[in-house]
């Protein structure tokens, strides 16, 4: 059965949406993720260009600033709910590892 | 030392990950991708040397763009900041060179790749090859229609042939990749699901195999209307490729005029659409124009007139197979011999008549010739064409006519014509008519007398129409 759109996020949705709880330039992001993952999660610019884009469509993120043609986003509260529920889902995907393993 | 390259390629615009392995062994031995235009693929010559080529697909951005906006230069920088260096682009498809070492790849998402590119194809691909699609069809049901209708006219016009094996193919073409195209994306989005990118299908090869068999039908028509064929053939062949091509160039000119002159996207494509109707209207209406007006004296050379009730007819002196001198006695220098001929690679007809002007002394009184011979080059045709010549002038299943008033051709002796079978035209209300089909091994000849022709006068014809002369075969000269 096709996936509802962002009903999960992918890690790099998910590890987007983080670098956006503080305001942030998009290019930005290519290099935050990276680090923030010790270069574990590494985002295409292709991909974040278009997630971004998606992100802002639904409502996720908020365009705050541009500068020529950098632009800046930060999470909105919808974004804020969906990374807040993609959390509880990792941490009950992970409580669940603990009961079982 | 040459340092561009022009080359025709044939890739799917979906087929990314093809283009890219194509490009970079074209990097590796030294030549790099500069552009991409309507009339092939331009490279550069460069260093040879390893790099990661990377094509991405931006759904926003219109070949009708005079230059790309913000946000698309926004997506470059994007590309940029990980190193890959934007090297052309063609309308929505964009091509990046990267020369690090191991660059993290443009797209890393499978779900959002397959989203972009289907959006993408949304805006080029779908559109244009789904109206393509309706066009062959219409086209094509147009022409083959012909092909039911009158089969001995459409197999034996190479026209006819190439425009009609031309949009069959285009159709076959256009269909299966719309088919593959649905089927990748179909199960692409669900490998994507599974964090999976599935492999593109490999169309090239269909490409290139169309694309070598419109460039051969091509050659034929080529040699058989350009080449072999009469004046006025090789004149109509010649206007219809200069028009096709010159159309493509005007159209395409116009376009970049307009992108050059920063001319809107709305505004140049409804421009642009705009002018290729006009354009296609214009130049065809002006080569008919040209034919119908000058079309004889052009291509024909000079040809005697002569003028009756204040209209002027030509007067042709074509060379025939069968001359009214071969079957009665008597001068017929001042007559009209006019004869029209179709060859292709199917049949040959030859289509003659050897008549009184008609400002002629006498002239109901004056003897006239028409014939008609279909040689057929492939035996499973000859069924076909003879059913086609029956049924041309059978009337009997006609409900328009009435009783008692119709024709049609009844069996008659073939042997006097050195025919396998011969048919005469009978009308219901007058008799025998001098009209006559008769079956030769490989022809089939349609004869009109305005006489009742004697024995000796049908051996005549079968040895001149049917190439049954002195025991030679069929297909022996049949000179007049």
């Amino acid at each position: 059965m096709p996936r509802a759109k962002f009903q999960t996020l992918t890690e790099q949705m998910f590890y987007i949406l983080l670098c956006l709880k503080h305001e942030c330039y998009g290019m930005d992001i290519l290099d935050r993720v990276p680090a923030m993952t010790g270069n574990r999660v590494n985002v295409g610019s292709g991909t974040l260009y278009n997630l971004l884009e998606q992100f802002l469509e639904e409502g996720m993120i908020r365009e705050t600033k541009v500068e020529g043609r950098r632009r800046s986003y930060i999470l909105t509260e919808r974004g804020q709910e969906m990374l807040d529920r993609e959390y509880e889902r990792i941490c009950a995907q992970a409580e669940d590892y603990r009961t079982y393993s | 030392m040459k340092e561009k390259k022009y080359r025709l390629e044939f890739w799917c615009f979906y087929d990314r990950r093809g283009i890219e392995k194509h490009l970079e062994k074209m990097a590796a031995k030294g030549w790099m991708i500069e552009r991409i235009s309507k009339l092939g693929w331009v490279y550069r010559r460069t260093e040879p040397r390893r790099v990661h080529i990377a094509v991405a697909y931006y759904p926003n951005a219109s070949e009708f763009d005079p230059e790309p906006d913000e946000a698309q230069r926004e997506f470059w920088d994007y590309c940029a900041h990980t190193g890959w260096e934007l090297v052309c682009q063609w309308a929505q498809m964009q091509i990046f060179c990267n020369e690090r070492e191991d660059p993290t790849p443009i797209e890393t998402d499978p779900a959002t790749e397959v989203e972009t590119l289907h959006r993408a194809m949304k805006k080029n691909f779908l559109p244009v090859y789904g109206i393509l699609l309706l066009l062959t069809a219409m086209e094509g049901a147009i022409l083959w229609g012909r092909l039911w209708k009158d089969p001995i006219g459409f197999l034996s016009d190479v026209s006819l042939l190439t425009s009609g094996s031309i949009f069959l193919l285009l159709f076959l073409l256009c269909a299966v990749e719309i088919a593959a195209y649905l089927i990748w994306h179909s199960r692409a989005k669900k490998a994507a699901e599974q964090g999976m990118y599935l492999e593109t299908p490999e169309m090239g090869i269909l490409e290139r195999c169309v694309t070598a068999a419109t460039a051969a039908i091509f050659a034929v028509w080529i040699f058989c209307s350009i080449i072999k064929g009469s004046g006025l053939m090789r004149g109509v062949s010649l206007a219809m490729f200069g028009y096709m091509a010159a159309l493509i160039l005007l159209v395409n000119g116009f376009q970049q005029f307009l992108k050059r002159k920063k001319v809107s996207r709305e505004t140049n494509r409804t421009l642009t659409i705009a002018a290729s109707f006009a354009l296609a209207f214009a130049m065809m209406g002006t080569i008919t124009y040209i034919f119908v007006r000058f079309g004889h004296s052009l291509f024909e050379g000079d040809v005697e007139t002569y003028e009756y009730n204040g209209t002027s007819f030509r007067l042709y002196r074509e060379e025939l197979p069968l001359r009214l001198e071969d079957l009665t006695e008597g001068e017929y220098d001042g007559f009209i011999r006019g004869k029209e001929e179709n060859e292709s690679f199917l049949l040959d007809v030859l289509s003659a008549s050897h008549r009184p002007r008609l400002d002629a002394e006498n002239f109901a009184k004056l003897p006239d010739l028409r014939y008609t011979v279909v040689r057929v080059k492939w035996p499973f045709l000859y069924e076909m064409c003879r059913r086609e010549l029956i049924a041309e002038d059978d009337e009997l299943d006609d409900p328009k006519i009435p009783e008692g008033f119709k024709q049609f051709y009844a069996v008659t002796k073939a042997g006097p014509w050195g025919a396998e079978a011969a048919y005469r035209l009978t009308d219901q209300n007058l008799g025998p008519l001098n009209e006559y089909l008769l079956c030769y091994e490989t022809r089939l000849v349609q004869i009109r007398l305005d006489w009742e022709p004697d024995e000796a006068q049908m051996a005549v014809v079968g040895e001149k129409l049917g190439g049954v002369s002195g025991g030679s075969g069929q297909d022996g000269s049949s000179g007049g």
